[in-house]
């Protein structure tokens, strides 16, 4: 054993339980080369990886580019933890040795940024509270009441959202559908921050849960006992404290799919039928999915949604193929996060759906910006299921 | 003394010079210069990191390769054959590594060659029933593209979708169907071999028999590496029976069940597939897929797979089973209701051996060469010899295997980290290989030998294993590929 502290407590828990079948290389997405097919190097798999750790741990390898390259290709997509049959948590693994690149200060260049402007500005794109209601432009005179007031919901809309021009329709469709329910809600607005998952995803556990226990406590200031999500990373980040720290918050954590599927199955959300969608394949986010397992919630919306016609992929749901869009990659390779969205768009060209549904912003930019690379794909329409509601409610703003 | 050397060296300059490697006119001297000169860079690596993450496969062996290739066609693998021949450097072939014997584990200063890039069905020939393959396809991606013409590559092992062909080939490796389709030696018609000293030959015609000399396919298959480079491969193919269903019946140990099998090849029934779990088998099962249905207390459960055209034919032919199952001590039957249910037990029934790990926290598995096979009436004294080895060592073993075969796979769990559990898994493994031999059995049913095997085949070959060296040295007279493996 070597210096490496921060993985010799793995070694036990974690790499000594892969045996190095390679179930998890048939799935990793990193594996393959974009369209090719064509396998990519053994480090670039989930068993690579792992193998990877292991060196490091034993002082075998030194920590070198190609190492630091295949830790930060990783799409945290969970397929290899999802199908190891020996119980091997990789991603927790790749987070851990993740840590320990940034503590050698080997950590890429666009994740170093990434997390000083979370540092100094509390979200990942530097641009600081005053800013995070960017995306309610066009529904600002209904949005101001709403925010910091003490409601029953919730809607915490993270920061991608929040600042993405390119992704603030969706919260925009989520607070027009809630409006038009009646729905008791109130908005963090400029007191939202972060939830932290970026630094799980660099690996600092620490900081991501104090970045969540500052948002616990704004949260916890308005009383509300339901907090809901359109962002599936953040989500996650608030149930892997929850699930870490070994408590309880204060308010329950949902995606707002599953909230409003139950205002579904009790009529309160009904959809009338004017807008016509025609047939339509909906994406399985891997963190909404494998990550945080709902996978049926958007499916029965989707299915109650008059002239929309859901068609299933060959690979859905635990077995769904991830679109790039995890892990940071994009930050660190976007070419590795591209060829990975153009497989998926492929696959879906396979079904030849009118449109592509997903439910992740992340998601949502990859493959809406892969789409441009492939001229095959121009006709597909991409949206994410919020816009898909608020059309079949025929809200606008 | 001098002029012996100068002599000696004037002698090699000019053998290098009227002697230049064959496809590799003017390559540098150096082993980086000349893999520069056959491959693309994006096709070899010399990085330490990439070498580490090629230096095992699921067995406890490890070495670093000197460097790692990945050949797209065969002109390449002639190449770097004779370039390693000239230069009288290792060569060791690799699939993907999910050889459990340390077949494609490299060798001290070898050049690994790692076949996946070579994944391609070139041709599928459905009069003839044959498929012609490059040898790094995954077995399941073959299969996956066969299913169109409804037809399959029927020798189906647990790893389908890490084994590729010609890693299936190098082991002659079998599986859950091998009661009824035999192993991968009884599908392969010919292969395309590139041999040791660079030479690119078909071994035989592409028909379905032929009766002209010696069999040097089957010479080739399971040879794992060691006489020639696979580079193509042709390979019968069978109808995908379009009805199965699975019974599955429960025994309060593994003797009885060992009775029950004997009882079923004595009345000549013989299923598709036949698959025995002991208890811990199960659990680890259950841990992995919580949803699979299997017996939730049985000590052991037999499964027997019945495939063909007719459901009625398939039920009446369980009915059978089932009777012969029922005088011979099985209860709790329950035959498989939807083809979702086959593929939830088949799937997780495949990757037991890895999930072993799952059955006592902080004990993993490890492979140390458990394939052991005896013959079928021999079954009832094997499993009372591991029920007594497990009895005597404090390390969980967990039993499964092809049943049908003879075939058991006692998975061996240690903590790694602790040298004591090392020891008594080598000590262990050494009585369950020897008891198999006692049998009458044989070290491998389907792993291969490579390193891990390699001490118990003098006593299961005796003067065989002569025989075998000496084909070994008139193929391969300097003993590059895969040198240290088998013999
Ligand atoms: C979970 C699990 C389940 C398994 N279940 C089964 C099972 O049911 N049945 C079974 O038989 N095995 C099983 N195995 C073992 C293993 O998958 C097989 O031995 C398989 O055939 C190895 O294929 P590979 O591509 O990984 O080959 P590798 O391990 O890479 O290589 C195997 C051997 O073939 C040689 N080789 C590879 N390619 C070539 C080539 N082109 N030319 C010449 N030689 C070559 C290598 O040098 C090596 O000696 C299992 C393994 C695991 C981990
Ligand atoms: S992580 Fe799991 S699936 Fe991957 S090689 Fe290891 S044991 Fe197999
Ligand atoms: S999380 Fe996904 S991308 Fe990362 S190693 Fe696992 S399977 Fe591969």
């Amino acid at each position: 054993m070597t210096e490496n502290s921060t993985l010799s407590h793995l070694a036990n828990t974690i790499i000594d339980t892969c045996v190095r079948c390679g179930k998890c290389k048939a799935t990793c997405p990193t594996c393959d080369e974009g369209i090719s097919g064509k396998p990519r190097w053994e480090i670039f798999s989930g068993r690579g990886r792992v193998r990877l750790a292991q060196g490091l741990l034993d002082g075998k390898i030194p920590l070198t580019d190609t190492i630091v390259k295949s830790f930060y290709t990783c799409f945290f997509c969970n397929s290899c933890v999802e199908n190891c049959p020996s119980g091997t948590k990789v991603t927790e693994l790749i987070r851990a040795v993740r840590c320990y690149i940034a503590s050698k200060g080997k950590q890429p260049q666009g994740i170093t940024s990434l997390a000083c402007n979370l540092d100094s500005c509390g979200d990942i794109f530097g641009m600081g509270g005053g800013d995070r209601l960017m995306w309610a432009l066009n529904v600002e005179d209904k949005v101001q009441a709403r925010i910091n007031i003490p409601a029953k919901v919730l809607y915490f809309v993270g920061c991608q959202e929040s600042f993405k021009g390119s992704l603030a329709e969706i919260p925009e469709d989520l607070v027009l559908t809630l409006l038009h329910l009646g729905v008791d809600f109130t908005l963090l607005g400029e007191k939202e921050l972060c939830c932290g998952n970026p630094y799980l995803l660099a690996g600092d556990e620490t900081k991501c849960f104090e970045q969540v226990e500052k948002n616990i406590a704004t949260i916890s200031s308005l009383r509300a006992s339901t907090v809901i999500f359109t962002c599936p990373g953040c989500l996650n980040t608030f149930q892997k404290y929850e699930k870490h720290r070994k408590t309880k918050l204060p308010f329950n954590i949902r995606f707002a799919l599953e909230f409003l599927r139950d205002l579904l199955a009790s009529k309160k959300l009904k959809f009338p039928g004017n807008a016509v969608f025609g047939t339509a394949v909906y994406h399985d986010p891997c963190e909404l999915g494998r990550h945080l397992g709902i996978y049926e919630a958007p499916r029965a919306i989707l299915k109650a949604i008059p002239n929309l016609t859901l068609l299933e992929l060959d690979k859905t749901r635990e077995n769904a193929m991830c679109c790039g869009g995890g892990g940071l990659v994009g930050a660190c390779d976007k070419d590795f996060s591209v060829t990975q969205a153009q497989r998926k768009i492929i696959e879906v060209l396979g079904k030849q759906p009118a449109l592509l549904v997903t439910s992740c912003p992340a998601c949502f930019d990859t493959l809406e910006g892969a789409k441009g690379t492939l001229e095959q794909a121009q006709p597909l329409k991409i949206k994410d299921i919020f816009k898909v509601i608020a059309e079949a409610l025929n809200l606008s703003p | 003394m001098t002029v012996i050397r100068l002599k000696f060296i004037i002698s090699y300059v000019l053998f290098k010079l009227f002697h230049p490697v064959q496809g590799c006119d003017k390559m540098g001297s150096s082993l980086e210069e000349v893999i520069g000169k056959i491959f693309p860079k994006e096709q070899y690596s010399f990085d330490p990191a990439i070498l580490y993450a090629y230096s095992s496969d699921v067995s406890q062996f490890e070495q670093l390769p000197r460097v790692v290739v990945r050949p797209t066609d065969k002109e390449q693998v002639v190449k770097v054959v004779k370039y390693a021949a000239g230069e009288k450097i290792p060569l060791v072939a690799r699939g993907n590594g999910s050889g459990a014997a340390g077949g494609a584990v490299p060798v001290k200063g070898c050049i690994l060659v790692d076949f996946t890039l070579m994944n391609q069905v070139l041709e599928v020939n459905l009069t003839n029933h044959m498929v012609r393959v490059q040898p790094g396809i995954v077995h399941a991606d073959l299969n996956n593209y066969l299913k169109k013409d409804k037809v399959l590559f029927p020798v189906v092992p647990g790893s389908s979708e890490m084994a590729t062909i010609g890693g299936m080939i190098g082991n002659n490796a079998s599986g859950l169907k091998a009661v009824k389709y035999g192993t991968t030696k009884d599908w392969v018609v010919d292969l395309q071999v590139v041999f040791p000293d660079g030479e690119m030959t078909w071994l035989t015609r592409p028909v379905r028999k032929s009766a002209t000399g010696l069999d040097l396919v089957r010479l080739m298959v399971g040879s794992e590496g060691t006489l020639g480079l696979v580079v193509e491969a042709l390979l019968r193919i069978a109808p995908i029976p379009p009805h199965r269903r699975i019974m599955q019946a429960s025994f309060k140990n593994l003797e009885d069940l060992g009775k029950c099998v004997s009882a079923l090849f004595q009345h000549g029934l013989i299923p598709s597939a036949m698959e025995v779990l002991d208890r811990s088998a199960i659990d680890a099962i259950h841990l992995y897929k919580e949803a699979v249905n299997l017996s939730p207390d049985a000590a052991a459960v037999l499964l027997l797979e019945e495939e063909g055209d007719e459901l009625g034919y398939i039920q009446f032919r369980l009915q059978k089973f089932q009777q012969v199952c029922q005088e011979n001590g099985a209860y709790n039957l329950h035959i498989s209701q939807s083809e979702k249910e086959n593929t939830q037990l088949w799937e997780a029934r495949s990757l037991v051996g890895a999930s072993s790990s799952l059955v006592k926290p902080g004990y993993n598995r490890i492979y140390v060469g458990e394939d052991i096979t005896v013959p079928i009436d021999r079954l009832v004294e094997m499993f009372k010899k591991l029920r007594d080895l497990a009895k005597s060592y404090t390390l969980p073993i967990i039993v499964f295997g092809h049943i049908g075969d003879g075939n058991i796979h006692p998975a061996i769990t240690v903590r790694k980290r602790e040298p004591a559990d090392l020891a008594l898994a080598e000590k262990l493994q050494d009585e369950i290989h020897h008891a198999a031999l006692a049998l009458g059995g044989s070290v491998s049913g389907e792993h291969g030998v490579g390193l891990a095997r390699k001490r118990y085949l003098p006593e299961e070959r005796g003067y065989a294993i002569e025989i075998m060296r000496k084909i070994k040295q008139a193929i391969d007279p300097n003993n590059i590929l895969n040198p240290s493996k088998i013999y």
